[in-house]
């Protein structure tokens, strides 16, 4: 394991116990994230990147299992991880932002008493109760608003999140996410909620913080635009297994998985191409999955193997990966 | 978490068999949900039991003649045993027989009233909460908050006390004072709908006033009403104890159990079984209803992931 | 052919802010402030905007949901600038809605065959003993299979819920669809599914399009004109292939460059690297001049004071800007 990795998850695959028996949504996935770099998750509703992400933090929900995989965070075994660690992590060493900024904040506290209470938790000060201590919090709370760039940060700090629009909550909670040091990022579709001007402009601030700050990021998202702007290395999702990876110029110019490239072709382009007819088909039961591998059920390229096992990742190319059987992974059959 | 949920949802939740999405699938998960809690099943198991006991009191109780006018001394103040399994009362009447009679007159309170006060209450407040804001709202509302104001069982008291004692009387007295919390119950809902999405389909679409509050509003408005329909079952119960209690309600010989409970207190401790039983009585019928209708909540809440 | 829809001088104005206790003063919202265009016969037009500009109000005033402040709404000639309460049933037969959410949208207590009754028992469209199957029917040409007539909106999924909307949307023959945002709730791969069968009815059917959205690639490739509204004005309209190819207007550029695109073609056709920057302001007691100036690269002295005129840059295309003169 190399002292660069930050979070590593092998084989990781989780269901949830339901009326019914058991919703096998992640199917053995595999992830590695490096110091400083940037990755998108893309994939649409359903295909359990959330989740995903929540066994990062400890933050599974009740009904859910994990049945095999591991993830470390850097030399934390996360799903074996003792309380005190797994605080460890969520203090001080990765932070998550999420879709809406709106219920992400607490509506009865000022931004500056938000602000300070994280700075606060992460700087593992008892009760706030010297004045020294809590100078020292305010001015904390001050540099990261300014770090965001965010004009005016004692007037914002004074603020209630209902007097700041969206655009401005969502940058708040990103100030939150990195006022302290920290070695991860999860961003979870932090711009679907807000216009398009102003998403381009949060985009901008996320990326421009992680690096200034040398955290590295994980962006979820369902729109391919959004990870193009953003990450250096792309991983499309499908029904709980990722299906393609690879560098983000290299990932549009010759997107190999079918998924892939129908997704792609769903996306309306400025060019005016007209619209693709989508995917045919919907997300498998995940009660009932099928045998092999899921995208067969809707793949305009499927085989006769496809039907019966699931395909194994393959390195098509440098840092390029494909879990198709288009692609090879024949012989590395039942495992 | 409703992302999985949706995920789920976007493949249709698990049926057996092709049936999916009919009326009974929706019937076998609200079951799932209700049976979850056992003690949901155990009030179930009692209401049914309490109901099929009164219907059927005559044909199954060892000694329904008891349930009338009757004496015999030599078996007075019998304690429990074998032939009376709740003993006798000092007149010599099998108290578990009386018991199980008594039941009808509390079970035919607790549903009359239940069924007269539903259907007015939640239509009250249904017209109000579609007319939310207006004088119509206004007028219903605040007419449903002079009755609010009234509390069930003194009125009960004055009304049986002033007319003549009977079940009748206290029934009307529990349904005028009663009513005004189903038209709350009604009103909160149907205010709140009427600011929905697809109330404003319907009225864009063309639809009248009637469809909207009875097709569109009403449906959705049902289950907080149904819990505590059978939350009120319970509570109805005790007043009709209560009144009995004092006299008020029905009139020996018609057994009652307030008025066993009553008379059977005098006699504490020595003939405990002439008051326990019957008080006992109360305490698990109300409980099995109050089970019942935490049951119905969850049967009926929508489905968290 | 003609024009179905007509808006003219359009406003709507929420009062807020309660002032005073004795004066009871108001503060203006000005949703819509002044908008006039046409939709012709057979035609999408797309009204794009962000937040806060005023484009869902519009559309909200034109099916009937608010009466307008001021102005006029004109079908086929004919005034309706009233609430739904007020306008007669063929009006209301012939304009139809679907909304973004279909989870709201659709009654979640009623069954979606409940749901596709109601316009046929409204409007008559067929007898009593002919619903069901006119409902499988409606629900064919939504290629959803007729078991769905006994599903809850809860169990299906968002695409398909959103399909459901669409066939009720057409159950009565309306001439006049206006669509609030309806993919903007959905995943791009259903979006196109969506979007693909909402552009065969309008072929097939003859059916006539308002489609408010914020999302600019999407009218690239669906919508007849274009229309771009800020701050409860409308800032520029053009023919979509001149919108794209000629933008004038500075929001509209700062709209497009700030679009994520996925291929280095559309990265091409944006040209100019401009960042977005700024905020939109309030639109309760909106200063004078252009609602745009805060955020302008371009901004003169002369946008503070006087609004600008609606000017006819090139046939068709009009912009609401000083700098075109």
């Amino acid at each position: 394991m190399s002292g660069a990795e930050v979070l590593r998850i092998d084989n990781l695959s989780i269901s949830f116990r339901v009326y019914g028996g058991y919703l096998r949504v992640v199917r053995g996935l595999d992830l590695r994230l490096n110091r400083g770099e940037r990755v998108a998750i893309v994939g649409e509703t359903g295909c359990g990147k959330t989740t995903t992400v929540k066994a990062v933090f400890g933050i599974l929900p009740r009904q859910a299992v994990v049945d095999a995989g591991s993830v470390r965070f850097g030399d934390v075994d996360v799903l074996t991880a003792t309380a005190a660690e797994l605080a460890d992590i969520r203090r001080h060493r990765a932070a998550m932002i999420f879709q809406d900024p709106t219920s992400s904040l607490n509506p009865i506290f000022t931004i500056g008493d938000q602000v300070e209470e994280i700075v606060g938790v992460a700087l593992s000060h008892g009760r706030r109760s010297s004045r020294k201590h809590r100078s020292l919090l305010r001015q904390t709370a001050v540099r990261a608003l300014s770090d965001a760039s965010m004009p005016d940060p004692e007037r914002i700090l004074k603020s209630y999140p209902m007097q700041l629009s969206g655009g401005m909550r969502q940058r708040v909670c990103i100030a939150m996410a990195l006022a302290t040091p920290r070695e991860l990022l999860v961003a979870d579709e932090p711009t679907t909620n807000l216009d398009v001007t102003i998403q381009d402009q949060v985009l901008r601030l996320v990326k421009q913080l992680a690096a200034d700050k040398g955290t590295s990021l994980i962006l979820i998202t369902h729109s391919l635009g959004v990870a193009r702007e953003t990450a250096e290395r792309i991983h499309v999702m499908y029904a709980g297994t990722i299906v393609e990876m690879g560098r983000t110029a290299e990932l549009f110019e010759s997107p190999l998985h079918p998924y892939t490239r129908l997704l792609l072709s769903s996306v309306p382009k400025l060019t005016g191409d007209g619209i693709s007819e989508g995917i045919p088909g919907r997300l498998p039961d995940y009660l009932h999955p099928p045998a092999g591998c899921r995208f067969a059920p809707r793949c305009p390229k499927v085989m006769p193997v496809c039907e019966i096992q699931a395909p194994k990742t393959v390195e098509v190319a440098e840092h390029h990966h494909v879990a198709c059987f288009l692609y090879g992974g024949m012989e590395a059959s039942n495992g | 978490m409703s992302r999985n949920l949706d995920a789920a949802q976007a493949v249709g939740l698990p049926v057996a068999g092709r049936q999916a999405g009919r009326r009974w699938t929706s019937f076998k998960r609200a079951w799932y949900r209700f049976s979850r809690q056992r003690v949901s099943v155990v009030g179930l198991v009692l209401v049914v039991a309490a109901i099929v006991l009164a219907i059927f009191a005559p044909w199954i109780v060892p000694y329904p003649e008891h349930a009338g006018a009757y004496v015999d001394f030599s078996q007075a103040s019998h304690p429990p045993s074998v032939q009376h399994w709740f003993g006798t009362d000092i007149v010599g009447r099998d108290v578990m027989s009386r018991g199980v009679f008594a039941l009808r007159g509390a079970l035919i309170m607790a549903i009359g009233v239940i069924g007269i006060v539903v259907p007015i209450g939640v239509l009250w407040g249904l017209v109000a909460g579609y007319n939310a804001g207006t004088k119509i709202d206004t007028i219903l509302m605040r007419t449903a908050d002079v009755f609010l104001a009234l509390p069930a069982l003194v009125l009960a008291l004055a009304v049986c006390a002033i007319l003549k004692p009977t079940l009748f009387n206290a029934m009307l007295a529990v349904c005028v004072s009663w009513w005004p919390w189903y038209a709350r119950l009604a009103y909160g809902m149907a205010s709140s709908q009427r600011n929905e999405t697809y109330v404003s389909a319907a009225q864009i679409i063309g639809a009248g006033r009637g469809h909207i509050m009875f097709r569109e509003i009403l449906p959705n408005c049902l289950s907080p009403v149904f819990t505590k329909m059978a939350l009120d079952v319970g509570w109805v119960i005790l007043i009709g104890s209560a009144l009995s209690f004092v006299g008020l309600g029905e009139q020996p010989p018609t057994p009652a159990l307030g008025t066993m409970l009553a008379d059977g207190s005098k006699y504490l401790p020595e003939l405990w079984w002439l008051a326990v039983f019957p008080a006992a009585t109360i305490v698990v019928l109300v409980l099995a209803f109050n089970l019942l209708g935490d049951g119905i909540r969850d049967a009926l809440a929508p489905e968290e992931a | 052919m003609g024009e179905i829809l007509t808006v003219r001088n359009l406003k709507k104005y929420f009062p807020v802010n309660d002032r005073g206790v004795i004066r009871r003063k108001h503060d203006k919202l000005k949703a819509v402030d002044n908008i006039s265009f046409g939709l012709e016969e057979g035609e999408c037009l797309g009204l794009v905007g962000e937040s806060g500009s005023g484009k869902s109000t519009t559309a909200y005033m034109v099916v009937g949901m608010y009466a307008p402040t001021e102005g006029e709404i004109l079908l086929r000639g004919q005034d309706i600038s009233k609430v739904t309460a007020k306008r007669s049933k063929s009006v209301k037969r012939e304009i139809a809605i679907v909304f973004q959410d279909p989870g709201t949208s659709l009654n979640p207590g009623q069954s979606i065959r409940q749901i596709l009754t109601v316009p046929l028992r409204v409007h008559g469209v067929v007898e009593r003993n002919r619903y069901r199957d006119k409902i499988e029917e409606l629900l064919s040409l939504v290629e959803l299979p007729p078991e769905y007539m006994y599903k809850q909106p809860r169990s299906i999924g968002g695409g398909e819920r959103q399909m459901v909307a669409v066939a009720r949307a057409l159950a009565a023959n309306p001439s006049l669809i206006v669509l609030d945002e309806p993919t903007s709730a959905l995943d791009v791969s259903v979006q196109a599914k969506v979007i693909t069968k909402l552009m065969e009815f309008q072929r097939s059917l003859g059916l006539s399009y308002l489609f408010i959205t914020h999302d600019l690639s999407l009218m690239r490739n669906v919508a007849t004109r274009i229309a771009i509204m800020y701050l409860g004005q409308i800032e520029e309209l053009a023919p979509a292939k001149e919108f794209f190819e000629n933008p004038v207007h500075p929001y509209t550029q700062m709209l497009l460059s700030s679009i994520p695109v996925v291929t280095q073609a559309e990265e091409e056709i944006r040209r100019q690297e401009i960042q977005s920057s700024g905020e939109i302001p309030s639109p309760v007691n909106v200063p004078p001049g252009c609602g745009f100036q805060t955020r302008c690269r371009h901004a003169m002295d002369e946008c503070a004071v006087v609004d600008p005129e609606m000017v006819e840059y090139s046939p068709g295309h009009f912009v609401r800007c000083h700098i075109c003169r």
